[in-house]
């Protein structure tokens, strides 16, 4: 019995680790935290493995990393740690796959951009953005996950875009005025 | 949907878990069910422990108990016994003044009484027969 849990665990976990990682941090905005949230997430997943419901796996799992990263936020009683500069990023988080250092570095650096730019969307059009573009739920998974109506759903995913769309081009416009 | 918004979805995608996270979870689970057979076992145990000498302490309270109500009740029968006797003493002081006291006034009466009585019944009898001679 607990071969099979342990196996079905593992799978699990190979296939649901990165979204779960992912969307927390996305929800979070740094790794180490995000971390935490993962490896809670799958503890969880371990503990209610006997009793799951199979069909919904993947929606639970991402409530889960929801109701942790909110409840994480709740707590923080210190304001946000002041943002990293470029040089500060890149020598936090080294791209081990690369075998170009530049191109390693250029790789980490737009993602966090891209990360930073996420940051700056309110937290229920980030959830609905990341759980459907990056970790590819349905509209009725993510309606919920989120415990609102689809028609929700879709009003924030492009409230989400078009909001995601005017920061990238406003932050082109600041890169281009700046290196001017 | 704009190319700058697919290569942020692209970044976002090609992030992915690091293996040390699924590892240390893989630990923490490995460590706390080798923990939990000897905590299914202990906590039982414990109980166990704990009922039996919650009975010893009751046990030695009760057999106490009994033991001072036993010396209770000794205490009493002896107190009861010692007064008996004593009643006892009292009684017969009492009959023994009462038995003096009897033989003290039988001797009086013999002593003071008989000799005027007998006198008197002589000088009354030696009176009638003279009066029966005359």
């Amino acid at each position: 019995m607990t071969v099979i849990r342990e196996l079905e665990f593992k799978v699990l976990c190979q296939r649901h680790s990165d979204e779960i990682y992912r969307f927390a941090r996305s929800l979070l905005g740094n790794e180490a935290d995000a971390e935490d949230a993962t490896q809670e997430v799958l503890l969880r997943l371990w503990n209610h493995l006997p009793k799951m419901y199979p069909f919904n796996l993947k929606a639970w799992l991402m409530q889960a990393t929801r109701f942790y990263c909110l409840d994480q936020i709740r707590r923080r009683t210190n304001p946000a740690a002041p943002a990293l500069t470029d040089d500060e990023i890149l020598d936090a988080h080294p791209d081990e796959q690369a075998t170009d250092p530049s191109h390693a570095a250029d790789s980490t650096f737009r993602l966090e951009q891209a990360h930073n730019l996420l940051l700056k969307l309110p937290e229920n059009l980030r959830s609905v953005f990341v759980l459907y573009e990056v970790n590819g739920l349905r509209y009725r998974e993510i309606a919920e996950v989120l415990g609102i109506p689809i028609n929700s759903v879709k009003v924030y995913l492009s409230r989400a875009r078009e909001k995601l769309s005017q920061l990238v081009t406003e932050e082109e416009l600041c890169n281009r005025t700046c290196n001017e | 949907m704009q190319p700058d918004l697919q290569r942020i979805i692209s970044e976002l995608k090609k992030e992915t878990c690091p293996q040390r996270i699924r590892d240390q979870v893989r630990g923490r689970i490995a460590a706390r069910e080798s923990a939990a057979p000897r905590l299914r076992y202990a906590i039982p145990a414990v109980f166990v422990a704990l009922v039996l000498v919650c009975g010893l302490l009751v046990g030695q309270w009760r057999m106490r108990e009994n033991l001072r109500e036993q010396a209770k009740l000794a205490q009493l029968t002896r107190e009861r016994v010692h007064v008996a006797h004593q009643a006892e003493e009292a009684l017969g002081l009492v009959g023994s003044v009462l038995i003096d006291a009897g033989n003290h006034s039988e001797k009086i009466i013999s002593d003071r009484t008989i000799p005027p009585l007998r006198d008197s019944l002589e000088t009354a009898r030696n009176k009638i027969i003279q009066h029966i001679n005359l």
